[in-house]
């Protein structure tokens, strides 16, 4: 019994941190409209500049003064950081779609672990114990840590402080104005652009002090950011986004549930938090205190889409021969390298199925290619399947995942969406990790090698490049069926769809199954392609890369996907062997791609061939 | 005309909405015989548009009921509203933007037939020439293979008349078909709905700020300020009607809307 007060005390005191994120992430969200992916990079520089800022103080002022100063200080400097960020990025992507926001604050995210990686190196730290409360107390005879007994009242003070702030001062009322309607603040002849600022610097101030309180409890290290961040999606959606009481609500009983998560099942503490938000989800799809957000969209239907013309027809058909031929003139390296940059084309193709002319924004489409990897691993490693009925038990895995989550998305949208998506992703992915023997665990199922006809790598190319080229055609075929256009039409317009008699939900659902079935043969060939295969084929950074190739080629059209895959996997290849810090070169070319160039190479393609008008243009001037 | 003996196509029984503690329908009751083209007026925010999203399911009544053929709709979602013939437009208009003029219609035309699940075909293809037929009928016809983004916007809600139409309804709603037109384009709209609803017998309800164009076309005219109907009757009698003037056309001559592009 006493155990388990502690226990639950322990888990209120890990709710302050997530709380201060958690808070700074949905107040942003509020004013500005923008998900701050790179909340979670914040949360780490909070922590790593707590650690050297401490330091630096402590020959001057000492352990208590140095201590307590750098808490602080560095969750001011941090915002102050974020400030700039603000000013000289995100300005530019208010008005644009979701999308490119997340992709443009992961971006920041990965440029940030670059970063701390230079400056701190890649070895954990441990900071300094609190002054002053180092001891522990004794509670029915258990003892707890005399500084988490102070974090407990944290959570709740910036809680009342934020209520005060919003309901009593100008600014807190010009933010919650702000939150509920845009248009008003422009009426009320605020500056708008310094009301964003101060929002954003002040959501991060929250953020990085939530890193920077951390230092006394636990090592810090690099990955915290991206850590910390899939925990505050989770909260924030299950508080409903824009909700400052549904944050504390929501961090309170994510970490209540990891606190006694770890205590019951301790394999499945992230499989535990990403059902309960599905379950939130599912009756509440706006999160518990979270007000309905008027649909998003991924693309801003702008211009109609074009039947390939004569010249890029041929053009295609060139290409293909070209690629037909490479057993010619490539070595065999060489050639695996290829097989490797076929398989994903597919697989952007199959996500741009999904976002391009679905419009459903997914940051966990890897899940699908993992679950098509594993189902074809799985039937060859015990069931000793041939690989033509491997190829097809990936698909049909993946076509599994994709009805259940389809079935669980069918009323979101938008960036509750996003984060359905990625905690499914995870999901799959902590499945396939703690799975044991069946699974492979971490090790992964190694021997997946193709059967003998296809084994040396001409051949397999070849079977790559063949069922590649026709899973391409068959997606362009799908988008411009009538199908494919009752798809596209629910996009471009929820409400005329519904009034012309076409069932959004379902047709979305069939949408993501067949994305699912596309993305899952792309992870089946890899599987053979690699002769194994790992959890990895599930992360996040897989996801992501899915994404900056569908961004790079540009959404509109299917030719820009599979040429985004071409280039990116192409560079990134070259990049991950020459360059020590290939994330931050990633980073910096998502930003640069959704700041400056939305509409990815296609649209510069577009520029140069000046086409035919396409109208006025649908993004509006700031106001 | 409003006191017909005709049996009801259309009949809203004491409809209620409110938005938070904006009562936007307080207790509407309609019946609008078969064949009739009734227009609803009044002043902004009087309820027009609510009541046209509580009629096609767009929106769910607090209370009340809304019957079609002496059938309760309670509970159905427009799309099925649709497939029992009532077609409509949006007061901003709603048509797909990544398609062109044709492929909206098409599109339209696909769902009619009970298509959109078909994945082979090429959409492109299906139903061109009664796309173009109506293309030609809403006078659209040499626009078709145009982006919807660069249609003028009067010519967007022609193109969603001609959406409303791909399922040959029976019932028509019409919510301000006329805004952002020059005054003449704004007659050959209301000519043409109500040649075709002549033509075809489609009960035609709509709302309309141009007073002109209201008492020239309509049979009847039901006016409603804040959600309860004001008066309800022939041209003719609605405008003699003192109350009618005081609220709303006493206001000054014509009382006209501006062109809603800024709601775009
Ligand atoms: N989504 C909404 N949320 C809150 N209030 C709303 C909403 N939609 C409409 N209202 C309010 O309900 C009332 C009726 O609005 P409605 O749009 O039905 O009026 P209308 O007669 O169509 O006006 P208009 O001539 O401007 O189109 C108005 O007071 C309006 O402010
Ligand atoms: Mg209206």
């Amino acid at each position: 019994m006493d155990f388990l007060l502690v226990q639950a005390l322990n888990g209120l005191a890990s709710a302050s941190s997530l709380f201060l994120v958690a808070s700074g992430l949905s107040l942003i969200f509020g004013v500005t409209r923008i998900v701050n992916f790179a909340h979670g990079a914040f949360y780490m520089l909070g922590a790593y500049g707590a650690y050297s800022l401490y330091r630096l103080l402590l020959p001057l002022l000492g352990t208590g003064w140095g201590f307590w100063l750098a808490l602080p200080l560095t969750a001011l400097a941090v915002a102050a950081v974020a400030a700039l960020v603000e000013i000289l990025i995100l300005r530019r992507l208010y008005d644009a779609p979701e999308l490119l926001q997340l992709l443009a604050t992961f971006g920041l995210t990965l440029i940030t672990e670059d970063l701390v990686l230079m400056v701190w190196g890649a070895e954990d730290l441990l900071g300094p114990r609190a002054p002053g409360l180092k001891g522990a107390v004794s509670i029915l005879g258990q003892k707890f840590p005399l500084y988490d007994l102070a974090l407990l009242a944290v959570g709740p003070v910036v809680w009342l402080a934020l209520r005060w702030w919003l309901t009593r001062t100008r600014w807190g009322l010009l933010v919650r104005a702000a939150t509920q309607d845009r248009a008003m603040v422009a009426a009320l002849g605020v500056n708008q652009a310094w009301l964003f600022t101060g929002v954003f610097a002040l959501g991060v101030f929250l953020a990085a002090l939530g890193g920077a309180i951390q230092l006394p409890r636990d090592a810090i290290h690099h990955g915290m950011g991206l850590q910390v961040i899939v925990a505050v999606f989770v909260v924030v959606v299950i508080g409903g986004l824009g909700s400052i009481s549904g944050a504390l609500l929501a961090s309170v009983l994510i970490a209540e549930l990891n606190a006694f998560g770890i205590l019951l099942f301790p394999r499945i503490t992230l499989v535990l938090m990403f059902l309960v938000m599905a379950a939130v989800l599912i009756v509440r799809p706006s999160g518990l205190l979270g007000k309905p957000q008027a649909p998003a969209q991924a693309v801003s239907p702008s211009r109609p889409w074009q039947p390939w013309q004569p010249p890029v027809r041929w053009l295609l058909l060139a290409a293909v021969g070209l690629a037909a031929s490479a057993p010619l003139w490539l070595g065999d390296y060489r050639l695996s390298v290829a097989s490797e940059i076929l398989i994903f084309m597919l697989f952007a193709a199959s996500l741009h199925l999904m976002m391009g002319v679905g419009g459903l924004i997914s940051f966990g489409h890897a899940a699908f290619f993992g679950l098509g990897a594993y189902g074809a691993a799985l039937s060859v490693h015990w069931l000793q399947a041939p690989m033509g009925l491997a190829l097809l038990n990936g698909p049909l895995l993946a076509i599994a995942g994709a009805i259940l989550l389809g079935g669980f998305c069918l009323r979101l949208s938008g960036v509750y969406l996003a984060m359905l998506t990625l905690a499914f992703a995870q999901i799959v992915w902590s499945v396939l990790f703690q799975g044991g023997e069946w699974s492979g665990g971490d090790n992964g199922l190694l021997g997946i090698w193709p059967q003998a006809w296809a084994a040396s790598p001409a051949a397999f190319y070849g079977l790559t490049l063949a069922v590649v080229v026709l899973a391409i055609l068959l997606i362009r075929r799908l988008s411009l069926s009538p199908f494919g256009y009752a798809v596209r039409g629910c996009r471009d317009n929820p409400l005329r769809a519904e009034a012309i008699g076409l069932p959004r939900g379902p047709l979305h659902w069939a949408c993501m199954v067949f994305a699912g079935a596309f993305a899952g043969l792309a992870g089946a060939l890899y599987a053979f392609l690699k002769g194994s295969v790992f959890p990895d084929s599930v992360a996040i950074p897989l996801s992501v890369d899915g994404l900056v190739m569908v961004m790079l080629g540009g959404v509109q059209s299917l030719t820009g996907p599979v040429l985004g895959a071409l280039v990116y996997k192409g560079l990134s290849m070259s990049l991950i062997s020459a360059v020590e810090y290939w994330r931050l070169i990633l980073g910096g070319l998502i930003v640069v791609l959704a700041t400056a160039l939305p509409q990815g190479l296609s649209g510069v393609i577009d520029l140069v061939r000046r086409a035919p008008p396409t109208g006025p243009s649908t993004e509006e001037p700031r106001p | 005309m409003s006191c017909s003996l005709l049996p009801p196509v259309l009949e809203a029984r004491a409809l209620r909405k409110s938005y938070g503690g904006v009562v936007a329908v307080a207790g509407l009751s309609l019946s609008v015989p078969r064949g009739q083209i009734l227009a609803l007026i009044g002043p902004n925010g009087a309820g027009k548009s609510t009541t046209f999203n509580l009629l096609t399911g767009h929106l769910s009544p607090d209370s009340g009921d809304v019957l079609l053929n002496g059938q309760s709709l309670a509970g159905l979602p427009p799309r099925r509203i649709w497939r029992m013939g009532v077609g409509r437009t949006f007061q901003v208009a709603a048509t797909f933007g990544s398609m062109t003029v044709l492929e909206n219609i098409q599109m339209g035309l696909i769902s009619a037939h009970n298509r959109y699940r078909a994945l082979w075909p090429w959409a492109g293809a299906l139903y061109r020439d009664q796309a173009m037929a109506l293309l030609d009928l809403v006078g659209l016809g040499p626009l078709g293979p145009l982006p919807c983004a660069t249609l003028a916007y009067g010519d967007v809600k022609r193109l969603e008349l001609a959406l409303a139409l791909v399922n040959d309804p029976h019932v028509l709603l019409m919510d301000e078909p006329t805004a952002g037109m020059a005054l003449a384009e704004r007659e050959s709209v209301m000519e043409l709905t109500v040649t075709l609803a002549r033509q075809r017998t489609i009960t035609v309800v709509f709302t309309e700020h141009d007073m002109d164009v209201v008492f020239r076309h309509a049979d009847r005219v039901a006016v409603i300020n804040r959600g309860t109907l004001l008066a309800d009757g022939t041209p003719d009698e609605v405008q003699q009607n003192e109350q009618v003037r005081d609220v709303y056309l006493g206001r000054g001559a014509t009382y006209r809307k501006q062109a809603p592009d800024a709601e775009r």
